[in-house]
């Protein structure tokens, strides 16, 4: 069902849409570790390409590629086609790696209630010393 | 002048039946001048005086109050806006449906067909009014509140994005 609805009839099962995290991020994946996730473009160069804070995601570096190739064959725009698809594939990329996100934390907090929360696997916060 | 204005807003032709309403009209020349509102009349023979300035029967003059606000011997005409007013009737202006020389009510600028009209026929009275914008606005105000909980969203969790000091990992194997 919908979200509306699994909210309603069993409150706290599923997470909310930008509720951070509740779990360690590496919980899980104490044998292997995670990828983390990098991003080759810097700040200055952002920067120097007038990016809005919003488009500064993980696809920045192939939105600068493409506005480059749209800069350079001027008014030409079918020549880069391929880096608007490159860009648009990132986008997909990144959409499926936040659906995987919610979808873990939606079954560690099914594991949560299952295993009480000593084993739940929550987020350690940082000691005072 | 009027008769300029008849050639220019209204079809020409000596036939017209507009024409043969308004011959009658066009004797007189008015000013604006003429409507300048004099002190508040305050003997019989003020008040007919006025009446015959503003171009009234005796029995149709009625002075705004005098109430400070500088309106004088100006007549209280009814407040009809130009919406309630014979879209039919060949007006000398039909933009305003007003008739040359006619006299203008005071508020005459907010009475416009696009604006105010007082005399609005709305089919429902005030009560009803106010009954059912309050009726609308709490049930949509009591859908608002009680669904507020429980979020339609779309099953991902927030945009990552690189700022420093967060770190953010992908599914992949390392």
């Amino acid at each position: 069902m919908g979200t509306a609805w699994t909210h309603f009839v069993a409150p706290g099962t599923i997470p909310l849409e930008f509720a951070e995290s509740q779990f360690d991020p590496m919980f899980g994946f104490e044998a292997t570790g995670r990828k983390e996730r990098k991003i080759d473009a810097t700040i200055a160069e952002m920067d120097s390409f007038l990016l809005p804070s919003e488009r500064r995601d993980f696809c920045a570096k192939e939105l600068m590629e493409y506005q480059t190739c749209m800069t350079n064959n001027f008014p030409l725009y079918l020549k880069c086609t391929h880096q608007l698809h490159h860009y648009g594939f990132c986008q997909y990329d990144d959409y499926v790696i936040r659906m995987k996100e919610y979808e873990r934390e939606k079954r560690l907090m099914a594991r949560a209630k299952r295993v009480g929360p000593e084993r739940a696997g929550y987020k350690v916060a940082p000691t005072e010393s | 002048m009027a008769f300029l204005r008849h050639l220019v807003t209204r079809k020409v032709g000596v036939l017209q039946p507009t024409f043969l309403y308004n011959s009658a009209r066009q004797a007189g020349i008015q000013y604006m001048d003429d409507f300048i509102p004099g002190p508040y009349p305050k003997t019989e023979k003020e008040r007919l005086a006025a009446a015959k300035k503003y171009g009234l029967l005796p029995h149709e003059y009625k002075p705004v109050a005098d109430d400070g606000w500088g309106k004088g011997d100006y007549p209280h005409l009814p407040d009809i806006g130009a919406d309630s007013k014979d879209p039919n009737y060949p007006w000398d202006y039909p933009e305003f449906r007003i008739n040359y020389g006619e006299p203008l009510h005071h508020n005459f600028e907010i009475y416009g067909e696009d604006r105010l009209d007082p005399a609005k026929d709305w089919g429902i009275s005030k009560t009803d009014m106010v009954k059912y914008f309050v009726v609308t606005m709490a049930l949509a105000a009591a859908i608002a509140l009680l669904a507020d909980p429980y979020p339609i969203h779309r099953p991902v969790c927030e945009k990552q994005y690189p700022l420093p000091g967060k770190v953010h990992y992908s599914f992949e194997r390392p």
